[in-house]
């Protein structure tokens, strides 16, 4: 090898050595310290071991205004590639806080639009790694402009490859608006904040004092906002989770999820113990969950929000399902605001993603009150049986106990297009509960009667008889089967296996307009 | 016992030859360069981190 060719290597080697340095040993030790990694441990712990290959890791700010021609660094304070997750094709970004705060330039912006714009093109899952500043105040409307062109490739890529926003430090101002459009939001427990506006601003315009973990941290947009649906204690964890979910999506719209072989379980026996009979008890539905998936391998979204309606991915003989359950345990499984956002949300998803869904239902109504109305729960409900309309994945319903009036519509009936709908023999179908519904169209006679007590009970008897069962809806044919508790399993994977393959049309138009 | 740089490079060469059913004697080394630890196991060694990556049927 001749002279020059060393000296060329030598010189590429010295580049590439500047670029592994990042901010500079002081800076990887600050951020090691506050128990945060660093942009490229984050990479590597996030892909197959030694799958990633870095791109655009040279690319710099134009940028001269203020000194910024001195303050520039190579790969300008993000890294961005490629790599294997479980063996498949992910792209992401990762923010790099030693450098310059992670601020977000042009250049910053344009490496990070370019992996989308692969990943897209590939037909592949997407993971940002936000820890970041916010806009480089140097750059001005060119940051603007960077954030514009990031939210703009979301949307687009939205429904049609699977999004991650990984929060694992600041995440500021406009900047939400990424992680916003993206399908899942993962925070850590003591490094996340997410806020438009930072407590120093709130407090100077509104008087209020808050700090940032109050105001946005992981337990804030976890369990109060609704904005994130995962978090744990670290990076580390953290970025194992995003592995777990993506094992449960196919690399985009246009496939299917893997099938992962795991160890069947149908524990269907034990369900009447779970489940009481008497409707006013309550129980787990995780319970009810795990008594027939996979062992191990229910995946549940937003644990913390809306914990009246558990969501979340579960694979049955391998395959992934997308769960809907009303829980019984909390506000005995009623819709409300926040349920139905959240559920509408995982429906949306499932859709998008060709993910299959079971529905379990036990519900006893929407949530009443003036809160709920004047919260818009017309508009927010409406979203829930929006989504299973408008979803032509397969869709089967297991009737538990039971399913009144509006939320019984809700929570994929028949006639919003549920495929196959089965019952327990305890099931409640009916307009509302015997109590309330006596209370309306037997007001008369219970006034009228000698003893109003002996006639109301009489009278509730008489509906419970008649109406508190399946077998009316099993009639009228809302109900394919009522089903012992213990088929529950062997049913669920007869009635998945026939819709396997499902094809549904919709009529030809650009969207519908999902009541937002 | 600590062994020498080139007692490394031929019990990797030796190791090579016997996983790709090759006659080592007749393998010459070119090239070779060590890679060390990567930064992320680093950062998990001198915690004395547990950490397992997770991988699908975990």
């Amino acid at each position: 090898m001749d002279n020059t060719w060393q000296q060329k290597i030598e010189n590429l080697m010295d580049r590439r050595a500047d670029v592994a340095a990042a901010g500079g040993e002081a800076r990887v030790e600050k951020q090691h310290a506050a128990g945060k990694l660093t942009a490229r441990e984050r990479m590597e712990a996030l892909f197959d071991d030694g799958t990633f290959v870095e791109i655009n890791d040279m690319i710099e700010s134009r940028a001269t205004d203020f000194g910024m021609e001195k303050k520039k660094k190579p790969g300008d304070g993000v890294v961005t590639g490629y790599g294997k997750i479980h063996g498949r094709t992910a792209f992401a970004s990762s923010q790099d806080f030693t450098i310059g705060g992670g601020s977000l330039g042009e250049a910053h912006a344009k490496k990070i639009c370019h992996a989308m714009d692969m990943a897209l093109a590939m037909k592949a899952p997407f993971v940002s790694i936000n820890d970041s500043g916010g806009a480089r105040i140097e750059e001005g409307i060119d940051s603007l402009t960077g954030y514009a062109d990031i939210f703009y490739r979301n949307t687009i890529c939205s429904g049609v490859i699977p999004q991650i926003s990984v929060i694992l430090g600041p995440c500021a101002g406009g900047a939400c608006y990424s992680p916003a459009i993206c399908d899942y939001i993962f925070m850590t427990e003591k490094n996340s904040q997410m806020y438009i506006t930072g407590p120093a601003v709130v407090k100077s315009v509104t008087g209020e004092v808050i700090t940032a973990a109050d105001l946005g941290g992981a337990a804030v947009h976890a369990g109060t906002s609704g904005v994130a649906q995962f978090v744990y204690p670290d990076d580390l964890s953290c970025l194992n989770g995003v592995r777990q979910l993506l094992g449960y999506f196919p690399q985009s719209n246009e496939g299917e999820s893997l099938t992962v072989p795991g160890v069947p379980v149908d524990n269907c026996v034990s369900l009447p113990d779970i489940v009481p009979a008497d409707s006013k008890r309550s129980y787990d539905v995780r319970d009810v969950i795990n008594a027939f998936v996979d062992a191990n391998s229910f995946f549940e979204v937003q644990p913390d929000f809306a914990r009246n309606l558990v969501v979340g991915y579960a694979r049955i003989d391998g395959r992934t399902v997308g769960i809907v359950a009303n829980q019984s345990a909390y506000m005995a499984g009623s819709l409300e605001i926040n349920a139905s956002d959240k559920g509408a949300r995982f429906i949306r998803f499932c859709d998008c993603f060709n993910i299959p869904i079971l529905t379990l239902v036990d519900v006893p109504a929407f949530l009443p009150g003036s809160q709920q109305e004047h919260g818009g729960i017309i508009r927010h409900g409406a979203k829930m049986l929006f989504a299973y309309a408008e979803a032509t994945v397969p869709k089967v319903s297991v009737i538990m106990r039971k399913a009144y009036g509006g939320a019984y519509i809700a929570m994929n009936s028949k006639g919003l297009g549920a495929d196959v709908v089965y019952a327990w023999p305890v099931a409640e179908i009916a307009v509302m509960g015997a109590s309330g519904a006596v209370a309306i169209i037997g007001r008369r006679e219970i006034d009228a009667a000698g003893d109003p007590a002996v006639k109301r009970q009489a009278l509730i008897d008489g509906y419970n008889e008649k109406f508190m069962n399946p077998y009316v809806a099993a009639a009228h044919g809302y109900v394919d089967e009522v089903i012992l508790p213990e088929e529950t399993r062997r049913k669920i994977v007869s009635a998945f296996d026939m819709l396997k393959e499902k094809k549904k049309a919709l009529p030809k138009k650009k969207h519908g307009n999902i009541p937002l | 016992m600590e062994l020498t740089r080139e007692q490394i490079v031929a019990m990797a060469v030796a190791a090579v030859a016997d996983a790709e059913g090759l006659n080592v004697d007749t393998l010459r080394v070119r090239s070779f360069r060590e890679v060390g630890q990567s930064a992320l196991a680093k950062y998990i060694a001198e915690r004395g981190m547990q950490y397992k990556k997770y991988q699908l049927g975990d």
